[in-house]
């Protein structure tokens, strides 16, 4: 039988010292290297972003689930058309943050849904709050921090100066050339806002995912043509 | 060298097996069936395709591992393998490095296979080789190799089918291990978030091995990222098959 307890020998003692270098060595790569998903936050996440169990439980295939969550929107969508109620706005932007947090990386989801929701619903914030779930995953993305900006200017008259001034201060922190000044953000949303939403819907009309859809954004794209806005 | 021969020995001894065939069918019948996803669009071409060619592969690459894993440590028991090292010159050591080296080989070899598939297949579509997409399923076999070191290591102080199944539970758990840093932080005391911590770093973390966000959407990954992740599965299995060892070689024989 292996493992009879004796007396130590000094090579012994110092082969059990060498393991211990050994495990100080191993532990202090992990501690130093080891990429913590909470150590890249500029700042704290409030409790209210985080959601659901799909994420950990769906393990490695959380991208696929995104998918799958993405066509069953659509499908959705095609077989209920809901018209520009609050619960239809609630249903589309929970359905986006759960194929976010799945997969935040999925770019063209995220532009579809938050231009969408700023266009179609009307709602900034909700925008803003869509794009949020994939800057808590990965917050150095400055295009996504210009991307609000861009969404504040054309769908927000008067546009919220503190606002932009701070994400003009995220990209300067992150030190992102910055690309208009506060003054002259609030005054290219008095001259172009009508034209970048129009931009928009064009954009969305050409990427709508189900006819149903295509006819609620060709219905708004009338309507701004015609500058008879519907809310 | 002995642990070589053993290496040799137990790779040709799995292929043998019947099991392996039925598990290499079964790749290509989910091969097939990843390829019926090309015909769907959804906003990005071919993104539901390499969706579905990556999670198979990672299902299958992980599948692999516990089977070979399973049937390694099975014969140890039934043959009574395990006394190997306490009747011949051969070390603990040198004897699980061996039985695992043998398995871990033929996932290897499972993921390049993969990886040709999917060169011919994205050269025949048009899609990008050399990307992120290529690095996740390397990603997936480094995966699979601490999965069944895993297994290797549980085998030495468990029965076979517990180690299998806590194995499992443990990659489980890994995936889902930076969602919880995240939950902790937001949602619990201080004093959880610690015991998270100390999870998120001592148990093995196959959250680390998940970039299929970024490989499906191309988007980079910094040096320093992959350096560490590439790293990580090698340090962690020799610390857990030289423990594994250890534990191994004062176990009375017949345990």
């Amino acid at each position: 039988m292996a493992g009879v307890l004796r007396k130590r020998t000094g090579r012994e003692f110092l082969s059990q010292a060498n393991h211990l270098l050994y495990a100080a060595l191993v532990i202090s790569f992990f501690v130093y290297f080891a990429p913590s998903p909470l150590e890249n936050s500029i700042e704290p996440v409030v409790s209210a972003d985080y959601i659901g169990h799909e994420r950990p439980l769906s393990g490695a295939f959380h991208t696929l689930l995104a998918d799958h969550y993405w066509l069953l929107s659509a499908r959705r969508l095609e077989q209920h058309p809901e018209q520009g109620t609050p619960v239809a706005k609630q249903n589309f932007f929970k359905e986006m943050k759960r194929i976010l947090t799945l997969d935040p990386g999925f770019t063209p989801g995220l532009h579809y849904g938050a231009t969408y929701l700023a266009s179609i619903y009307r709602d900034v914030d909700l925008s803003h709050a869509l794009v949020d779930v994939v800057l808590d995953y990965y917050p150095y993305w400055a295009d996504l921090i210009i991307f609000k900006i861009t969404q504040e200017i054309s769908y927000r008259y008067p546009p919220r100066p503190a606002l932009i001034d701070q994400w003009l201060k995220v990209l300067d922190d992150l030190s992102y050339p910055t690309p208009v000044r506060l003054n002259e953000a609030l005054v290219y949303a008095r001259e172009q806002q009508a034209a970048w939403q129009q931009k928009d819907l064009r954009w969305l009309l050409n990427n709508a995912r189900t006819s149903a859809e295509k006819q609620i954004i060709q219905k708004r794209l009338h309507d701004l043509e015609s500058d008879r806005p519907s809310r | 060298m002995p642990v070589i021969a053993l290496t040799r020995a137990t790779a040709l001894s799995l292929l043998r097996n019947g099991f392996s065939r039925f598990l290499f069918i079964l790749a290509c019948f989910f091969m097939a069936g990843a390829l019926l996803m090309l015909s769907f669009d959804i906003g990005v071409r071919y993104r539901l395709l390499e969706n579905t060619l990556l999670a198979s592969q990672c299902f299958l690459l992980h599948l692999f591992a516990w089977s070979f894993g399973f049937d390694v440590l099975k014969k140890n028991t039934a043959e009574k393998l395990y006394v190997l090292p306490f009747s011949t010159s051969l070390s603990a050591r040198s004897w699980l490095l061996g039985r695992f080296s043998g398995a871990a080989i033929l996932v290897v070899g499972m993921g390049l296979l993969f990886l040709l598939v999917d060169t011919v297949l994205f050269a025949a579509l048009k899609i990008d080789i050399f990307s992120v997409l290529m690095l996740q399923v390397l990603l997936y076999v480094a995966s699979a190799c601490l999965s069944l070191a895993v297994i290797f290591f549980l085998s030495c102080f468990l029965d076979v089918l517990s180690a299998l199944i806590y194995g499992v539970v443990l990659w489980i758990i890994g995936h889902g291990l930076d969602e919880l840093l995240l939950l902790t932080d937001q949602q619990f005391e201080p004093a959880v978030q610690i015991l998270v911590q100390c999870f998120y770093y001592l148990l093995p973390n196959f959250s680390f091995f998940d970039i299929s966000s970024q490989a499906l959407n191309r988007l980079p990954i910094e040096t320093e990222k992959l350096v560490f992740i590439l790293t990580y599965p090698l340090i962690y299995i020799v610390v857990l098959l030289d423990i594994g060892a250890a534990i191994f070689s004062r176990k009375p024989i017949g345990q």
